[in-house]
């Protein structure tokens, strides 16, 4: 269940950016593997595919290091929800 | 009278020699060390070209970017940044049309330097002279006249050519003359700068510190992305003042919490559509500072209208751009925002019918020669008498504050290979630009043709690829029919 969750994560990400490994990076914001814009395509992307708010709140460097944050930062909106 | 910026810069380095001047997060400078380094580099420029020559700059924002920004001033020549993060193709074009006579850098970005100068003269920061040359400075400060060029600011070009707008001594003087008064900005002040230098809105910050004997801090660029982090950032930098693109401060609204920001009075935006909502929410959170919306395409100096937020707006409603500017005149011409005075840029650097396609004669003035700037703006008066302003008169958009031509993408996805026809259009609800194009090209490798040709701000977010793209009456490729089928197929879907 998680893999597949995982799966349509990675597969929504590497639309928006084909040349990172989002699967293995741990530090894709503290490397600068993802820049302003990115980011922007990222959320948009998040709150159409998972219907979660990201609000500011969200919005830190640790909640978008890895694939994995972001996944725990989702299931914490669905939780909420 | 100021005839020439140095002149601040020189008295800026009298009244505030040990006082901070530009400063990031891992280098400053100070007045006096800003205008000795400026020296010293513009006697090693000095000495390798002849006055009022172009000079590339080919560094990322720093202290020392603005210091040789300012050398190449002390040389007599006039600059132009180089945004380095654009694709090497765009960079070459805009060396073509700048033709510099020098390229500046630091050893971080020689090979790029070298790779992009091809012959001509390339300066490593590191090598100007310990001590200037104060004869040969002055000689090149007599010669200067107002009229010379101070910088050269590349923007999106429609037929895929970024175009070169060429600003004169005179025009920046004026400007930050007014801006000075007219936004009340007192000695000393501290901006924390957003803009590129590569971006007009820059040439505020920069020269208006400087008049004022403040300093710049330029905020790292990761802390746009950050809202929160962002704000922390100007807290602990006891910002007081910031001109930003809209979209910077519509990212940090909703993470503003009343009474953090003590020190924070002006807050100035231009660049892009100000939404009221997030003007509602830092009004809502900083009640003291003073908000001033601007209005101005780079062809005039940064700025030409102006509107300080007087009264209360709906999120809904549109917020004006205001009054000209002192010492500039704009005149609605069949509903277009053209302007005259100053202000005015002599043309685009190297293409004289490009130039005169938007600069002409006034037409209400046949009896003199009197230029006037068609913006490609729409306005119209609200009874109030305040200038509004109503969208584009073509395709241009603006994506970030960034100005992009449609037509630059569309160059770039019509000489990708695999395409035979290309179009693209601006889904502003969205944010999103959206390209469509005929041709056998996979989507994959057609992204990449356009990471090679575009920065990354023009990119399309969607690539469609269609089996014929609508066509207008005149035959050319119909934008609005396009995006009417997408979004029919999208909401039947």
């Amino acid at each position: 269940m998680l893999e597949m969750e995982m799966q349509k994560l990675l597969e929504i990400l590497r639309d928006i950016k084909d040349d990172v490994d989002f699967e293995r990076e741990t530090a894709l914001v503290d490397d600068g593997l993802i820049d302003s814009l990115d980011l922007t395509q990222i959320i948009a992307a998040l709150d159409r595919a998972y219907g979660v708010r990201i609000t500011a709140a969200d919005i830190e460097p640790e909640n978008f290091n890895s694939a994995e944050a972001m996944l725990a930062m989702i299931r914490r909106h669905q939780a909420q929800a | 009278m100021t005839r020439c910026v140095l002149d601040w810069l020189d008295a800026a380095a009298q009244r505030a020699a040990n006082a901070l001047a530009v400063d990031a997060p891992d280098s400053a400078l100070t007045w006096a060390q800003m205008r000795a380094q400026a020296r010293r580099i513009g006697c090693a420029i000095a000495r390798r070209v002849a006055p009022q020559m172009p000079v590339l700059i080919v560094m990322e924002k720093s202290p020392a970017c603005v210091a040789a920004m300012l050398g190449a001033v002390c040389a007599g020549c006039f600059y132009t940044p180089l945004d380095v993060a654009m694709p090497p193709n765009r960079m070459r074009l805009i060396y073509d049309a700048l033709q510099p006579a020098l390229v500046v850098c630091e050893e971080k970005h020689l090979a790029l330097a070298q790779s992009l100068a091809a012959g001509a003269q390339v300066l490593l920061l590191s090598q100007a002279p310990q001590a200037e040359d104060a004869a040969l400075l002055e000689r090149r400060r007599e010669q200067m006249i107002d009229t010379d060029l101070l910088y050269v600011l590349f923007t999106s070009g429609s037929t895929g050519v970024p175009k070169g707008v060429a600003i004169a001594h005179r025009s920046v003087v004026d400007f930050v003359s007014w801006a000075c008064e007219a936004l009340r900005l007192p000695e000393g002040l501290r901006f924390g700068s957003q803009a590129p230098f590569y971006f007009d809105n820059s040439v505020l910050d920069i020269y208006c510190a400087m008049r004022r004997a403040g300093s710049l801090f330029l905020i790292p660029q990761r802390d746009f992305m950050f809202p929160r982090r962002l704000l922390a950032t100007l807290a602990q930098q006891r910002i007081d003042t910031v001109f930003w693109v809209p979209s910077a401060l519509t990212l940090a609204a909703d993470a503003l919490v009343p009474g953090s920001l003590p020190d924070l009075r002006r807050v100035f935006f231009c660049g892009e559509i100000m939404p009221c909502r997030t003007l509602n929410l830092w009004r809502a959170a900083v009640p003291e500072a003073d908000y001033v919306n601007m209005y101005g395409p780079t062809e005039i100096t940064d700025v030409c209208a102006w509107y300080r937020v007087d009264r209360d707006f709906a999120d809904g409603d549109s917020l004006p751009i205001g009054f000209p500017c002192a010492n500039t005149r704009i005149t609605l011409i069949d509903g277009e925002i053209c302007v005259g005075g100053t202000c005015l840029s002599p043309g685009y650097y190297n293409a004289p019918e490009k130039t005169a396609e938007v600069f002409t004669q006034n037409p209400y003035r046949p009896q003199i020669h009197e230029r006037i700037y068609h913006t490609g703006d729409l306005g119209r008066y609200n009874d109030r008498g305040e200038l509004m302003f109503l969208g584009r008169r073509d395709d241009q958009i603006k994506r970030n504050g960034y100005r992009i031509e449609l037509g630059e993408i569309e160059c770039a996805l019509n000489a990708a290979a695999g395409v035979t026809l290309g179009c693209c259009y601006f889904d502003a609800g969205a944010g999103r630009i959206v390209g469509a194009y005929v041709g056998d090209a996979e989507e994959k490798a057609l992204k990449a043709a356009l990471k090679a040709a575009l920065p990354k701000y023009m990119l399309p977010d969607v690539l469609l690829r269609r089996e014929s793209l609508p066509r207008t009456g005149s035959g050319k490729v119909d934008r609005r029919a396009l995006r009417q089928e997408v979004e029919h197929e999208h909401s039947v879907r």
